[in-house]
């Protein structure tokens, strides 16, 4: 049973005027009594709204108010005594207000804070993604899909200046490795087109977005001079991210981190509250480019081809990035002084192109062994 | 304790009293909220606070006593149950929060207390957070979607600022008696949605206007928009200030737009001062720069590509480009302590009523030298100093307010029934619990 051992002096108000009157306060079993000149209360404890503590002593201590159902309220100057006294009249305390008082509890708090965040990124946001996908319809993928490519057009892309023999071949080249690669049910719907780069910095270049768009550069046909099975292997890879909505999925991580670190840090300014969103947004994670990958090799080899096919396309790709002459395969000149420096490769840096672009993911040793291994029948 | 008839003549005479403006309260707009006017009131016989000439009056000093340490663990819980509650937390977070900080302020050695119920902010947490859930996706789903979400956010916008204020106040208290806020929702609409129309007006003639002339009339529209932002502030802080309530005293703003436009505009000069000395220096050092970059150069001929910076130019560069952030960053912080200072300054020393009124006496130097030790401090500790840097903000901010009262702090007495006010507006405060930190 509640009960003080002795009666704290404050101060109480009661809600009418701002004069404020000498009391002693004490608590037995589940009531408050408020004893002074004038005031004569018994109130519930609970229908007290209890001031919560913040440690300290002294003058640091802050004040202490306590306001009671009828209106009025009592006030303590010394957080401290008033502290000491709750304590003793057997009060107790939520256990939030028992943490911020401790510097111990707070900074293990501090670490698990830390450790939680990671693992919600690591974890939390995917699993919510693939619950937040589960319920998009497929058709919204179109609606996303089309706003972006026009988005992009003005920008970042022109009408193609291949002759459309070539296009022709191409689209038919592609449908018919499509065709034999999935069957009548499975297969993934996609509206091919070539464009040519109208921003240097996109270079040979391949993307897919939302709702089955999937666009290939002028400028890659050219890198690899036509070939047939290299363009249906990269195409079939952007198709894979076309079939796993591998664009929405990064729309919605983008627009899922956005929101839970604004929710989550809302205390802290908001530009801190964007980074996340922002690292999140690099682009395809490994595990999206080898389901792409496997796209791939699958398409690849019912149409024919070998999946090497894609190793030398890499190897070539890797040179424009370094600034070498794209035509051969010679090591890129040394210094500062190009003899011939090639304008558009030397300008073909990737790293403004979208995220989701073939070129921004470097063709690592890791891509070229799993094509190497595809091919050798693994 | 008799109402003094030289008291009231020598408040109505504008020459000598410092309250310009009327001293009559329209009874419509304050609805429950009677100001003694000298006679008595219903209820509790003779109950006028006898007053002291306004030169004479109580000066009352605001202290505030909060500490780094002490915020910093509130902080961090905060943070973490925020974090794991998926920011559910949020009204615990943001009741905590204020409680200690107006608890740690006292005027005249009483402080101040916020005793909103978290479970009410609840509602208007989520509520909040789905309007604004469902503008973000909207945006990414299609245009008009977008444009649903933002047009809700906008329609519903006044109601909810209005629902905050009412909040607020209704549950703050000093001594024991709660403020008030009693602006109409009417009144949040006409002030709100002014600027809005403005807006859509001034777009609207732009679009009118034949092609040719298009980027010219947009041009136009623009400089006529950004000439009224002082007039949109002083608008909201109208609304604000002319609706504070306590025990029987309504505030009113006393400044004009005329004023307030002053401190827009000596700040506009003084970010202007500050761009061209920023801009010199960098101008200075760049062309140094260049000098030195062009020295450096192995060969000169104009058709050679531009040679690869190495790295002794690849330092020098970045140099230059840290000596421009920081410039920027502290000419923008130069413009944004002056502004404040001057700001809070002019709409707290003109808020008052007749019986009280604030004085506020921000230095610039001085708020200036604690932003700039607060940003550096903030990102030498990757954001860990930052409870640190609010709490030495609010204590800068409140201590160089007062209190100027005519009438002794144990006189007040609080008319008001209950919660009284617009009863729609106020189960809308009550409803929403909404509360945004405005």
């Amino acid at each position: 049973m509640a009960l003080s051992p002795y009666a704290l002096h404050a101060e109480y108000f009661n809600g009418h005027t701002s004069r404020p009157h000498t009391v002693r306060l004490r608590v037995t079993g589940d009531r408050l009594h408020v004893a002074g000149p004038g005031v004569a209360l018994e109130v519930p404890l609970r229908d007290v709204q209890w001031p919560e503590s913040t440690g300290g002593s002294g003058p640091e201590a802050g004040s202490r108010v306590a306001h009671l159902k009828g209106g009025g309220s009592l006030h303590c100057a010394d957080g401290a005594g008033w502290d000491a006294w709750a304590r003793a009249s057997g009060l107790s305390e939520p256990l939030v207000v028992k943490l911020q008082r401790s510097w111990a509890w707070t900074l293990s708090a501090c670490g698990v804070l830390v450790a939680i965040m990671a693992a919600g990124y690591l974890w939390g946001v995917p699993l919510a993604v693939q619950g937040v996908l589960a319920f998009t319809p497929q058709a919204l993928d179109r609606s996303v899909g089309e706003v972006a490519l026009q988005s992009m057009v003005e920008p970042m892309l022109a009408p193609s200046t291949l002759p459309p023999a070539q296009q022709q071949r191409l689209y038919a080249a592609f449908a018919q490795a499509v065709q034999q690669a999935y069957p009548a049910g499975e297969r993934p719907a996609y509206e091919l087109r070539f464009h040519a780069a109208r921003d240097k910095r996109l270079g040979p270049n391949a993307f897919a977005l939302p709702g089955g768009f999937v666009v290939m550069t002028d400028e890659l046909v050219k890198l690899v001079e036509g070939d047939e099975a290299v363009i249906v292997g990269v195409l079939a890879h952007e198709l894979g991210h076309v079939r796993h909505r591998h664009g929405m999925h990064a729309l919605a991580r983008g627009a899922l981190l956005t929101v839970a670190s604004s929710a989550a840090l809302g205390d802290v300014s908001s530009l801190m509250a964007a980074l996340p969103a922002l690292l999140g947004q690099l682009g395809y994670s490994r595990d999206f480019e080898r389901q792409a990958d496997e796209e791939a090799v699958r398409v690849l080899r019912a149409a024919g081809h070998s999946p090497a096919v894609m190793v030398s396309f890499f190897e070539k790709i890797g040179n424009v990035r370094r600034g070498a002459p794209a035509t051969d395969g010679s090591p890129p000149a040394s210094g500062s002084q190009a003899s011939r420096p090639d304008p558009a490769a030397h300008d073909a840096q990737p790293e403004s192109a979208p995220p989701l672009a073939f070129s921004t993911h470097p063709a690592d040793a890791e891509r070229i062994r799993f094509f190497q291994a595809a091919a050798r029948g693994q | 304790m008799t109402p003094s008839a030289s008291n009231a003549s020598g408040l109505r005479s504008s020459s000598r009293s410092p309250y310009r403006g009327p001293t009559q309260v329209d009874s419509s707009r304050t609805q429950g909220v009677v100001q003694v006017m000298g006679r008595t009131t219903t209820g509790a016989g003779d109950l006028t606070p006898s007053l002291r000439r306004p030169n004479d009056a109580y000066q009352i000093p605001i202290r505030f006593t909060g500490r780094g340490g002490a915020y910093f663990r509130i902080w961090i819980v905060n943070l973490l149950l925020t974090a794991l509650t998926l920011s559910l937390y949020r009204p615990w977070a943001r009741a905590r929060t204020l409680r200690y900080f107006y608890s740690h302020t006292r005027v005249s050695s009483h402080p101040l207390d916020f005793h909103g119920n978290p479970w009410t902010m609840l509602r208007g947490h989520v509520l909040m957070g789905l309007l604004l859930l469902g503008y973000a996706l909207g945006s990414d789903v299609s245009p008009l979607a977008g444009a649903i979400g933002a047009g809700t956010l906008v329609v519903l916008w006044p109601a909810l600022f209005r629902a905050s204020m009412q909040f607020r106040m209704a549950n703050t208290s000093w001594r024991g008696m709660r403020f008030g806020f009693v602006g109409s929702l009417r009144g949040a609409y006409v002030y709100f949605s002014v600027p809005v129309l403005l807006v859509v007006l001034v777009g609207a003639v732009a679009a009118a206007v034949p092609r040719p002339q298009a980027p010219m009339a947009l041009l136009a529209g623009g400089l006529v928009l950004v000439a009224l932002v002082p007039w949109f502030y002083w608008l909201l802080k109208r609304y604000q200030h002319d609706h504070y309530t306590y025990a029987q005293h309504k505030a009113e703003l006393r400044a004009s737009a005329g004023s307030v436009y002053g401190v827009f505009i000596r700040t506009a000069l003084i970010a202007l001062l500050a761009a061209v000395v920023a801009g010199a220096v960098v101008g200075g050092v760049g062309a140094a720069l260049g000098a030195t970059l062009w020295a450096l150069l192995p060969n000169k001929a104009p058709d050679q590509a531009p040679p690869v910076p190495d790295g002794a130019m690849v330092g020098l560069i970045a140099g230059v480009v840290l000596l421009v952030l920081l410039l920027m960053g502290v000419a923008q912080m130069l413009v944004r302590a002056y502004f404040t200072a001057q700001m809070q300054n002019l709409v707290w020393s003109r808020t008052g009523s007749r019986v009280f009124r604030f004085k506020s006496d921000m230095q610039v130097g001085l708020l200036m030298r604690l932003m700039l030790k607060n940003v550096v401090l903030t990102v030498l500790t990757l954001g860990l100093y930052y409870p640190f840097a609010k709490i030495e903000l609010m204590r800068m901010r409140l201590e160089s307010m007062m209190l100027v009262s005519r009438a002794s702090l144990d006189d007040l007495v609080n008319f008001r029934q209950g919660r009284a006010g617009d009863a729609a507006g106020d189960a809308a405060g009550d409803l929403l619990g909404a509360d945004f930190g405005l």
